[in-house]
This record gives C-alpha cells, sequence and structure tokens, in this order.
C-alpha cells in the first residue's frame, strides 16, 4: 500500500465529511470562541473585552457557579441512576426469560419519544393538583399534596428522574450487548468452582464490562453536563434557580439578558470540560485494554 | 446468547422487569388515554379510563395542527437528511478505518469532542451562513445542519465497526481487481448493515424530534416540520383543552416507535460488535 | 439500498424544488414578523387586504412569543429582510436603547387615534416608537360565582380581611381559594406590581423610574412592605396547595373544573375561560384586596404589542411600512380585529366593542380607566428575573422580604458597576 496514494484518497473520501463539518460546527464554533471574549447585545457592535467574561463567570456568588453545582448534582443523580438500573435490568434480561424481547421493547420506547412529549406528559405527572404521583399518595393516605415541581431541592430530583427514565433503554442496550460478549466458557468454569450468582457477578461479569461500563459513564456524564432540553420545557431553571444548569444558564444570558458574550464564554467552558472528560475517558479505558 | 448455567430467580426477575416496564409504559399510554377524553373527562377523572372514547379529538388536531403538512415536511427532511448522512459518513469512516494517513487522529478527535455541542451555542452562525447560502426558510436548509450535527456519531459508530472486519475481505476484492469504492460498496456494506441500522435509527430520531433549528431557520408555517408544530400547537391549543394535545403527541411519535419495533433486531446487533470497540 | 438512494436523492431534490423560494417578482415585499400565534389569521387577513389594495406582498411570519427574540435576533445579524416588526413593552425600551427601531415621532400624524395611556409604554424623551395595537389589557380576580354561593359568600370580598375569610370558607368545602401557576415564573410580577401599587400610595410608576434612576432602592420600606404582604398571601395558604409546581395551564383547569373558587390574571384569559365553558353568569371580576387602606386597589395592565418599523428597513419600503402600520391601527381596522378576537377595550380612542356582556363592560369601566402600566416593561430583563425568582421564593417560604429586596439590589448594583444606565 503506497502511503502518498493513501494519504490523497483519503483526502478525496474525507472531504464531504469535511466540508459539512466546516461549514456548519466548526466555523460557528470559531464564532463563538471569538464571541466570548467579546461584551455583545447582539445588535451593536460587538465590543473586545479579553477575558472579562471568564472572570464574570468565575465570580463566587454569581450564578455561573451555582449552575455548574447544579449540572454536577444532576450528573451524580443521572449517571448514577441511568447505569445502575440498566445494568441492573439488562443482567436480568440477558437471561432465558419469557417476554423479553417484549420488556426490552417497552424499555425503550421512552427513548423513542420526543422531549417536548416528554416534558408535557412528565409535566403533568408531577402537577401538584392533578398530577399521578400526587394521586396515587392521596390514595395512599397521604393528604397533602407535594410540590414536585416546586421545591427547590425536588425539583432537581424530579428532572433527573424524567433523564433517567427517557435514557435508561437506551443504556439497557448498550450492557445487554456488553453482556453478550462475555464468552461462556468463563461462567461454566466457575460453576465447576461451585461459585455463587454474587461471586460470578463480582468477579466475572464485572470485570468483563468494565470497558462498556466505562463507555455507558462517559456517554451519560456528557449528557448530564450538556442537558438542556428536558429542563427547558419543565422547569425553564426554576424554582430558584435550583435547577439551572449551565446551558438553561447560557441560554437565559443570552437570549432573556443579550450578553451575547457571557454566553459564548459558558459554551467554551463546556466543550473544555467535555474535553477534558473525553480524555480521561481514554486514558481510562487504555489503562482497562492492558 | 451465551448461556447462563446458573437460574435466577425468576419470579423476581419478572417483578422487577413488569416493575420497570410498567414505570416506562404507563405515561405514554395515559397520553393515548387522554387523548381520547373530552376535557371535562379528563379534569373529572385525569388517570381512569375515558367514559367514551372521542375519536374527533385526532381528526380536528390533524386538523388544526396542519399535521398532514408537517408530516411531509418532515419526511422529506428526515429521509433526505439520512441519504445524505450515510454516504459522507460512510466515506469517512472507511477512510478512517481503513487508511493510514497522517493527521487521522487530529479527525477523530475533532469528531468525538463535537459531538455534545448544543445547537443553540451556535444558532447565531449558523442563521448567517444560512442567509447567506439562501437557505432561510427552505427544507434543504435544515437538511445541511442536520448532516453536520449527526456527522461525528454516525463517523464514530461507523468508523468502530468497520474497523471490527477483517481485512481479508478487502483483500479478496482487491484480487477480484476491485477499486476502493466497490470494495466499499459491494464488500464492506453488506457486512455493516446492522451498524448503519443502529444509525439510522438514532439519527432518524434525532432528526425528527428536534424543534429548535426548525424554528429559527423556518418561516412559512406551511413548511413546518411536526415537533415546531406541537410547540405552537401547544401556545395555541394546548392552554386550555389538553385532550387534542395530547392526540397531537400521538400522531407525532407514533412513527418512530414504530421505526424502533420494526428495526430492533438489527439495531441490537448494530450496538452490539463495533459499536462497544470504540 | 441502492433504491433507498434512488428515492431518497428524489425526495431531497423534489423537496428541493417544492421549498426553494418563489422567483422575484417584480412587486415590492413587506416582511412582518409576529409573536402572537393566537392572533395569527386576522393578523394574515390585515396583510392580504393591505396587500392586494397597495399592490405588494406582505409576508407575515408568526412565531411562539418564548423564541421571538431569538430569531429576531438572529435574523437581524444576518441582514435578512426586516421590516415591521411587533414589540412588547420590555423589548420595545431595550429596542429603542439600541437603535433598532425607528422615530415615528415625525412620521405619523395620528397619534390622537389612541387613548394617551396607551402609548406611554412606547414613549421615550417625547418620542413615539410604537403603535398600541388591539386590546388593552388589565387584570382581575376572576372568581367562580356558584363556588361563591355555595360556601355562603354573599358579599364580594374588598379587603384582605374579608379575603381571608372567604378563603377559610372556601378551603373548608375542599376548594382551593386561589388557581395559580407559581411555577410559570413570568406571572409572579404581577402579583407584585398590585402590592406595590398599594404600598407606594399608587405611585407605582414613579417610584420604580425613580428608583432605575438610582435615586431611591429596592430595598426602600415600599418595596419591603410589597414583599411582605406577599410573604403573607403565601403563608395564610391563599393559593392552591403546591402553588410553585403548577403551570399556568394547569391553574387556568383548576379554576375551569371547578377545583380552584378564583384565578388572578389578566383579561386576556377572558376568551380562553368562556371557551372552557365559563359565562358572565358564572364568573365575575372582583378588584385585588385592599392591602393598605387609604391605597385604591389598581389594576396592572397596558396596551398589547406595539408596531414597530425596523431602523434599517430598506429606504424604497419605508413609505409602505408606515402606511402599513396606519392602516392596521386604523379605527375600521381595530374594530373588526377586536370582533375576530372576541376583545374588548380597543387601544384606540374612538372604537367601542361590539362584543360585550357585563363582564366586559365592567373591564371597561371599572378596571381599564384604573390600570398602571406593567413594571417589567420598564424594568431590565436582570431585574425582572431577579423579581421573578424572589417573589416565587418569598411565597414558598424559602427566604425572607429582606433577603429578598436586598438581592434584587445587589442585581442593580452590579448591573449599575457594568454601566447600565435607564433609558427613558
Amino acid at each position: 500500500m503506497k502511503r502518498r496514494g493513501e494519504s490523497a484518497a483519503a483526502a478525496w473520501l474525507l472531504l464531504p465529511a469535511l466540508s459539512f463539518f466546516g461549514l456548519f460546527i466548526v466555523y460557528p464554533f470559531l464564532d463563538v470562541i471569538y464571541t466570548s471574549f467579546t461584551s455583545w447585545d447582539g445588535f451593536s457592535r460587538p465590543v473586545f473585552v479579553g477575558l472579562k467574561n471568564y472572570r464574570t463567570l468565575a465570580q463566587p456568588d454569581g450564578l455561573f457557579l451555582k449552575a455548574l453545582g447544579n449540572t454536577t448534582l444532576f450528573a451524580v443523580y443521572t449517571v448514577v441512576g441511568k447505569n445502575v438500573l440498566a445494568l441492573l435490568l439488562a443482567v436480568l434480561l440477558s437471561s432465558r426469560l419469557r417476554l423479553r424481547t417484549f420488556y426490552r421493547t417497552a424499555l425503550f420506547l421512552p427513548v423513542c419519544l420526543s422531549f417536548v412529549a416528554v416534558g408535557v406528559i412528565w409535566a403533568y405527572v408531577f402537577d401538584p393538583s392533578f398530577g399521578l404521583v400526587n394521586a396515587i399518595l392521596f390514595a395512599l393516605g397521604k393528604a397533602e399534596p407535594i410540590s414536585w415541581l416546586g421545591e427547590p431541592g425536588l425539583a432537581l430530583v424530579c428532572v433527573a428522574f424524567v433523564d433517567v427514565w427517557k435514557w435508561t433503554g437506551y443504556h439497557v442496550v448498550l450492557y445487554l450487548a456488553g453482556l453478550q460478549t462475555i464468552p461462556a466458557e468463563l461462567y461454566e468454569a466457575s460453576a465447576l468452582d461451585g461459585a455463587s450468582a454474587a461471586q460470578n457477578f463480582a468477579y466475572i461479569t464485572l470485570p468483563q464490562l468494565v470497558p462498556v461500563v466505562l463507555i455507558n459513564v462517559i456517554i451519560s456524564l456528557m449528557g448530564a453536563y450538556s442537558v438542556f432540553d428536558v429542563i427547558f420545557v419543565m422547569t425553564r431553571g426554576g424554582p430558584y434557580n435550583s435547577t439551572q444548569t449551565l446551558l438553561t444558564y447560557m441560554f437565559d444570558v443570552t437570549f432573556r439578558e443579550y450578553h451575547i458574550g457571557l454566553g459564548a464564554t459558558v459554551v467554551v467552558v463546556l466543550f473544555v470540560l467535555v474535553i477534558a472528560m473525553t480524555a480521561i475517558q481514554n486514558r481510562l479505558a487504555r489503562r482497562a485494554e492492558a | 446468547m451465551t448461556a447462563r448455567t446458573w437460574q435466577r430467580p425468576r419470579l423476581a426477575s419478572h417483578l422487577v422487569l413488569g416493575f420497570s416496564t410498567v414505570v416506562m409504559i404507563y405515561p405514554v399510554m395515559w397520553v393515548v388515554m387522554s387523548s381520547l377524553k373530552t376535557p371535562r373527562d379528563l379534569y373529572g377523572d385525569p388517570w381512569g379510563l375515558p367514559r367514551t372514547p372521542r375519536l374527533a379529538n385526532y381528526s380536528e388536531a390533524w386538523k388544526i395542527g396542519r399535521i398532514g403538512e408537517s408530516y411531509l415536511n418532515s419526511i422529506l427532511v428526515a429521509v433526505a437528511s439520512l441519504a445524505l448522512i450515510l454516504v459522507v459518513s460512510y466515506l469517512a469512516a472507511y477512510a478512517l478505518a481503513r487508511l493510514r494517513f497522517r493527521g487521522r487522529n487530529l479527525v477523530m478527535v475533532l469528531f468525538v469532542s463535537t459531538m455534545l455541542l448544543p445547537v443553540q451555542a451556535t444558532i447565531i452562525p449558523i442563521y448567517k451562513i444560512e442567509q447567506s447560502l439562501n437557505l432561510i426558510d427552505t427544507l434543504p436548509g435544515l437538511v445541511l445542519p442536520y448532516v453536520a450535527k449527526a456527522l461525528p456519531f454516525t463517523v464514530f459508530v461507523l468508523t468502530a465497526f468497520i474497523k471490527t472486519i477483517p481485512t481479508e475481505f478487502d483483500e479478496a476484492a482487491r484480487l477480484d481487481g476491485a477499486g476502493r469504492l466497490r470494495i466499499l460498496w459491494s464488500v464492506l456494506v453488506p457486512l455493516t448493515r446492522p451498524a448503519l441500522a443502529s444509525v439510522v435509527i438514532l439519527d432518524f430520531m434525532t432528526i425528527w424530534n428536534d424543534f429548535y433549528l426548525p424554528l429559527v431557520l423556518i418561516h412559512d408555517p406551511a413548511r413546518r416540520t411536526l415537533n415546531l408544530g406541537l410547540v405552537n400547537f401547544q401556545q395555541l391549543w394546548g392552554r386550555t383543552d389538553f385532550t387534542r394535545l395530547f392526540a397531537a403527541l400521538v400522531l407525532i411519535n407514533v412513527p418512530l416507535i414504530v421505526v424502533y419495533v420494526v428495526f430492533q433486531r438489527q439495531f441490537i446487533n448494530g450496538m452490539t460488535s463495533g459499536g462497544l470497540k470504540a | 439500498m441502492k433504491t433507498v438512494l434512488r428515492i431518497s436523492m428524489l425526495c431531497f431534490l423534489g423537496g428541493a424544488a417544492l421549498a426553494f423560494p418563489a422567483v422575484a417578482t417584480a412587486k415590492q415585499t413587506l416582511v412582518v414578523y409576529a409573536c402572537s400565534p393566537e392572533q395569527t389569521t386576522p393578523l394574515q387577513k390585515i396583510m392580504n387586504d393591505f396587500g392586494a389594495t397597495n399592490d405588494v406582498e406582505v409576508k407575515l411570519q408568526v412565531y411562539p412569543s418564548d423564541e421571538y427574540m431569538q430569531v429576531l435576533t438572529a435574523a437581524m445579524n444576518a441582514g435578512s429582510q426586516i421590516d415591521v416588526v411587533f414589540a412588547n413593552g420590555q423589548d420595545l425600551r431595550f429596542m429603542a436603547q439600541k437603535g433598532i427601531v425607528r422615530d415615528l415621532t415625525q412620521k405619523v400624524n395620528y397619534k390622537d387615534r389612541f387613548h394617551p395611556a396607551m402609548l406611554v409604554p412606547f414613549t421615550f424623551s417625547d418620542h413615539v416608537y410604537g403603535l398600541p395595537t388591539g386590546s388593552l389589557v388589565t387584570s382581575g380576580v376572576y372568581y367562580n360565582k356558584e363556588i361563591f354561593a355555595k360556601v355562603g359568600i354573599t358579599r364580594v370580598p374588598e379587603n384582605y380581611e374579608q379575603f381571608l375569610d372567604a378563603a377559610k370558607k372556601i378551603r373548608a368545602a375542599g376548594i382551593s381559594p386561589i388557581a395559580m401557576g407559581g411555577g410559570d415564573v413570568y406571572m409572579w410580577p404581577m402579583w407584585f406590581f398590585e402590592t406595590f401599587a398599594q404600598t407606594t400610595k399608587n405611585h407605582s410608576f414613579e417610584r420604580t423610574v425613580d428608583t432605575l434612576l438610582g435615586k431611591a432602592k429596592f430595598t426602600d420600606k415600599d418595596y419591603l412592605d410589597s414583599f411582605t404582604w406577599l410573604g403573607r398571601f403565601g403563608k395564610d395558604a391563599l393559593f392552591v396547595k403546591g402553588v410553585n409546581g403548577t403551570s399556568m395551564d394547569s391553574a387556568r383547569s383548576l379554576f375551569l373544573s371547578g377545583k380552584a373558587a378564583m384565578f388572578y390574571g389578566g383579561t386576556w384569559e377572558l376568551n380562553g375561560f368562556y371557551q372552557g365553558g365559563m359565562s358572565a353568569e358564572k364568573m365575575g371580576i372582583l378588584r385585588f384586596p385592599v392591602l393598605v387602606p387609604g391605597s385604591y386597589p389598581e389594576s396592572t395592565g397596558g396596551p398589547g404589542t406595539a408596531w414597530v418599523v425596523y431602523s434599517k428597513i430598506d429606504s424604497s419600503r419605508a413609505d409602505l411600512a408606515y402606511k402599513l402600520i396606519d392602516y392596521a391601527t386604523s379605527d375600521t381596522v381595530n374594530a373588526w380585529f377586536l370582533e375576530q378576537m372576541k376583545a374588548s377595550n380597543s387601544v384606540n380612542r374612538n372604537v367601542m366593542a361590539s362584543y360585550s356582556d357585563d363582564l366586559v363592560k365592567s373591564i371597561a369601566t371599572e378596571f381599564a380607566p384604573h390600570t398602571t402600566t406593567f413594571l417589567d416593561w420598564i424594568w431590565p430583563p436582570e431585574i425582572t428575573k431577579a423579581f421573578q425568582q424572589q417573589i416565587q421564593a418569598v411565597i414558598g417560604g424559602q427566604t425572607t422580604p429582606e433577603k429578598a429586596t436586598e438581592a434584587i439590589q445587589k442585581t442593580y448594583d452590579d448591573l449599575s458597576k457594568g454601566g447600565y444606565k435607564f433609558y427613558n
């Protein structure tokens, strides 16, 4: 294989993809990076202000740090929730069970729905007066309705729950695939040694699944940090800024307060975070393969 | 399927899976039930079955929400985007998986790192570009950014999957005198069908469900896509009467469910092999 | 696979052909941006009529109000054609300050067409930047007459003690007193406008201007008293339980289904309530309770949106644009528009709504004359957001009135440091 020939061929093959990518992703992003160094209201000429926006974000009792904190908390809830649940369900589904395909299809159903639909549905479910959750609690004897999306701490949990609800099915599929790649011989060998189910799980399944777990964790982590749609539809960042996340904050700042420069800065920070997480995952993955 | 050589308690499995399924499905079933009620029915007994099913909600939602029109637009945009995505991504994935060249790693990192860039962040520059290309308020104007946005993930998955196919297949075809594109088309594409199925489903879902890009780029109501129409519908008609809104919701989300159910086996296979060797 | 590709290529081309904008005709076109989807049909007819008489094509583009400004921003940045734009009071102040809209003072000589109060929110330094359209809106407490009768409320409550008393009777019957969508924070400032109107002895507008000019503080006594009242509303359980987790849509449902006896909101709700089964027999409108003896419980409101002309409009179209807004705000068109929207109380001085019942009449005679402008049309967006969050928290008991006003003052101080100047 001629090296030079390969580079030329590669160039042609990659040209269409790189053109699309360059025009609609790279160029706008460079524009955003530039904007983060300016103060701009969307109408007048942008004014170059250097690192001022970055300093604004770093303000100790500022809203950005609160958003970052909320996003991290949201990430903890959803990454743990999705992965623990999905792994459990995948393990159960990987055995010979009747109705297996039905369960698998049903679990994936929420993944197919648009977030507009998901927001409308769950806003109703969590409604204090009409909602299902309070209706069930009422039937169980609790007379006082809980304000699910109205209490600062609770709202974030509810929103995290909805996100877990929507995406667990997707992770179940990924974990199922991973479980399938574990050679049967390992289990057969351990059966000869008289190992219990728990021991199997701890000493065979989990270690073999490490790369899969890593992938699922990274996907859910990146998704958590860039969450927007579900919060935008359900709580808009409230109550009392308790569900304000990085991107909802960016949205408010850019489109409600016309500080486009500051909003761009949030995007850059998020991007750096994502790159860092990807890099760490790569390193961990390489170590796991060793 | 690897056989499990120990028995998992069957009842417990069914209980856990069954409960999870109920939690996953009930809200959806509830929307369907509610879409058949009258508003009075809905307020009076939100969680029970409709007293007399009211199919008129569906025909009204269809007419008022101009759902027929929006369906056509969504289908056109989705199909066109998918066609372009598949062609463009496959060429790129082949290059990244099979060819050795300088900058290969850089390109991969570039793609992966921009996977989660939110569209809200770059909407103003994108609008400017579309404006200069004279593509505002056109369906092709929606297709191009969708293709760009889907590229990172699609190329990523396809590259990983192609890598799992032994190069012996390529060699064999080459010995028969086939050039690169021929190899791609007649050897690799058939072998990567499961990955293609996965990618088609996920990209289709993302494009179908998107409403932000059409919101900004489409002005003419006749060119609205489904979820944009839904948001409009909600503002116009969903304020006091949820039943028709729910009917619209059902009408809009049904195709996705159908697409998934039909393609799910290939989808799972696709996620199985290559998708994980990333 | 090949067939799939072929078919999709055909679809793509077909879609492209269908979708490409029509070949330019020799006609002039005017592009109008609007933000109220519910007004689309009558607006379209008005545009078409104007277009027919003046041989121009008027393109009406309507967006959901939430996303309106973003789309406008993107369009402006890209240099799209924009000629006439709808703007509400909040946005117009910002747009006038940035020079986005044209000064209409010299171009339109029919300012007397409107109620003087309707032009105030769109006038800065004696220059008119926008023309009001449609109907004026004001606020009131809707109440369900049947429920009131059922629980034994014989006289409509007027001061706070009477409201508390009524609320107790209503709660005893298992019904919520006031339905309110506290989760939709943009509604909370209206409650503040009401309390503030009273704690400032009906000088809320002037006090707000002073505060934004830096001559007064958000921590002054009248602000603090307002917030104390708001905290009391929450503590005295006037609202539906879980108010901060309830949406406005849900609140409307509560009122319509009889699960709540009252609903505080704007007169724009009237139509929706009629469609939901209410009528002038079943429903009435009360004034906000008198909290501070000696002040009048003013309603809060203002004109709806305004017609404005984009400052960068092509000069060849400018006259057409002025003609369009003249036509659209004329008495005949306005009267017709109100008829279509089943609205009452025009912003035009000489237009009487043909549609009227007892409720509409009471709005016109009792509420409209005593209406003070929405204060969040004067506040900058950061202050509005601060108010929204703090009011919600005070009602929910998560913060105290003192801390709330301090937080708002801090927002203002940060803004001033960043160079904010109130544009008047």
